[in-house]
């Protein structure tokens, strides 16, 4: 499917894509990149994190991948799952940052001309 | 004592966002579950360092956000759910039918099968329209009704027609004899009350249908018999919807069934015109689409001059009720064949398709 016909993102979705797109990582890390990456604005609960997670999978934006165990896990010894972005996925990522970065273009276009009249 | 009462609000955000967990499907229960759990429990450990108001903040996050999730989850799995529907429902009806031998041109915008296609509904129509407005004193059996009379003969002619159309390999103008012969059949049994042995008859018919389909098409062709009724319906769905209609003069028979009482009804006129109409208008379209739009106009058409009918001697819409089923009825059988035969079969009219109108 072409990246368009998945744009618009929504917010939680396009902070989780740019949260992979780093470094692979697990539900509690993304929680804390998405809420950095935001300055606390998108707190996700882990249902809303989950929901989106499948839904990206099920679109092959991310997959699933087993990780390295945490040595602070609560679970020792037991690889913990981890999210990584797919070919895909971070071409989706880009388009919505080129239609983002369009959509600010214009914008700022018509601040500076409603400014300078 | 404040640990104490922060580790019990902790344990219980637990418990309630396990008992939570079964509201998701149960795949993604038992994909995601353990992993959410997890991730609340290390959440509500960094919250409760942070102190109880983050603990309670997270929690009223947790369950605020749910349903919205919920929603979300369940909209998009079902929309998944229609679209694969969508998708199957195409590729079955995309599959090509192997083994149809070429079939000859339908006809169509031919006077001669517009005739043709005609003559059955006015060999109904003018009976009916006779034996209700000029009843005939001398007609055998007076203690029967002139529809009673009418029907005992009726089911002759469409019985001679479509075998001669079944030996012709089922051209289109023998279809609406098969609806009138179904007709007649379905007037008799429920009149003696075996209509169930009708439905049996019938689901029987179907079933060998399908299971013939199904053996052509995985196993061997069926014989050059079947295989040419096969074409014939390939050729135009719409012709199954045509054989439908064919049981129109019944539909008209039932929906007048006092109508030989006061003979001076001009609906029954109405309804009777409307059907021939309908079969005309039919024989001249050229697209699938609007040869149905024909039937379905038709079939409503004919029936609004019952439901005047009833309205004018009752006087209220009280007793119109089983016509509006009648009507709901042969719509649903008219748009049945646009559902179940493949659009592959078809293909042969697309050089038909140029040359309408």
């Amino acid at each position: 499917m072409e990246p368009s016909a998945y744009l618009p993102l929504r917010e939680p979705t396009l902070f989780i894509l740019l949260s992979l797109s780093a470094d692979n990582k697990h539900g509690y890390a993304i929680l804390q990149d998405v809420e950095a990456l935001s300055d606390g604005r998108v707190e996700l609960s882990t249902s809303t994190l989950y929901e989106a997670l499948a839904r990206l999978l099920d679109q092959g934006l991310i997959a699933r991948v087993e990780g390295p165990a945490a040595a602070d896990d609560q679970n020792p010894g037991r690889p913990r799952k981890v999210y990584r972005l797919t070919p895909s996925g971070r071409r989706v990522l880009n388009a919505e940052v080129v239609r983002l970065q369009g959509l600010v273009a214009t914008a700022q276009q018509r601040l500076r001309a409603a400014g300078s009249c | 004592m404040r640990e104490m009462v922060l580790a019990r609000l902790i344990a219980l955000i637990q418990a309630l966002h396990r008992c939570t967990l079964y509201a998701f499907p149960p795949s993604f229960r038992s994909r995601f579950g353990e992993e959410m759990a997890e991730v609340l429990s290390e959440r509500l450990a960094t919250a409760e360092e942070e102190g109880a108001r983050a603990v309670v903040s997270l929690g009223a996050r947790e369950f605020w956000q749910m349903p919205a999730a919920l929603v979300r989850l369940y909209l998009y799995r079902w929309k998944k759910k229609g679209r694969r529907i969508r998708a199957f429902v195409s590729q079955v009806r995309a599959q090509p039918v192997f083994g149809v031998p070429p079939v000859a041109d339908d006809g169509r915008f031919s006077t001669g099968q517009l005739l043709l296609e005609v003559v059955p509904f006015l060999l109904a129509a003018i009976p009916i329209a006779w034996l209700t407005y000029r009843p005939l004193p001398w007609l055998p059996d007076a203690g029967r009704t002139p529809v009673d009379a009418a029907v005992f003969w009726s089911g002759i002619p469409p019985a001679l027609a479509l075998t001669v159309g079944l030996v012709r390999g089922m051209p289109r103008w023998a279809y609406p004899h098969a609806g009138l012969l179904g007709g007649y059949t379905l007037w008799l049994a429920a009149e003696r009350r075996q209509i169930w042995l009708w439905v049996t008859l019938l689901t029987m018919v179907v079933g060998l249908s399908v299971m013939a389909a199904v053996v052509h098409e995985r196993g061997r062709p069926l014989p050059p018999f079947f295989r040419r009724l096969g074409g014939s319906v390939g050729l135009d769905w719409t012709r199954l919807s045509l054989g439908v209609f064919g049981a129109a003069p019944w539909l008209i028979l039932a929906a007048f069934d006092n109508a030989y009482l006061d003979g001076r009804t001009p609906y029954l006129g109405l309804a009777l015109l409307a059907m021939v109409l309908t079969v005309v208008v039919y024989g001249r379209r050229g697209r699938q689409e609007r040869q149905l739009a024909a039937l379905l106009g038709g079939a409503t058409l004919l029936m609004v001059p019952a439901v005047m009918d009833h309205v004018y001697w009752l006087g209220s819409l009280r007793a119109v009720g089983w016509i509006v089923v009648l009507c709901v009825w042969a719509v649903a059988l008219l748009v049945l064949p646009m559902l179940v035969v493949p659009v592959q079969w078809a293909s042969n009219l697309a050089p038909l398709g140029s040359g309408e109108e």
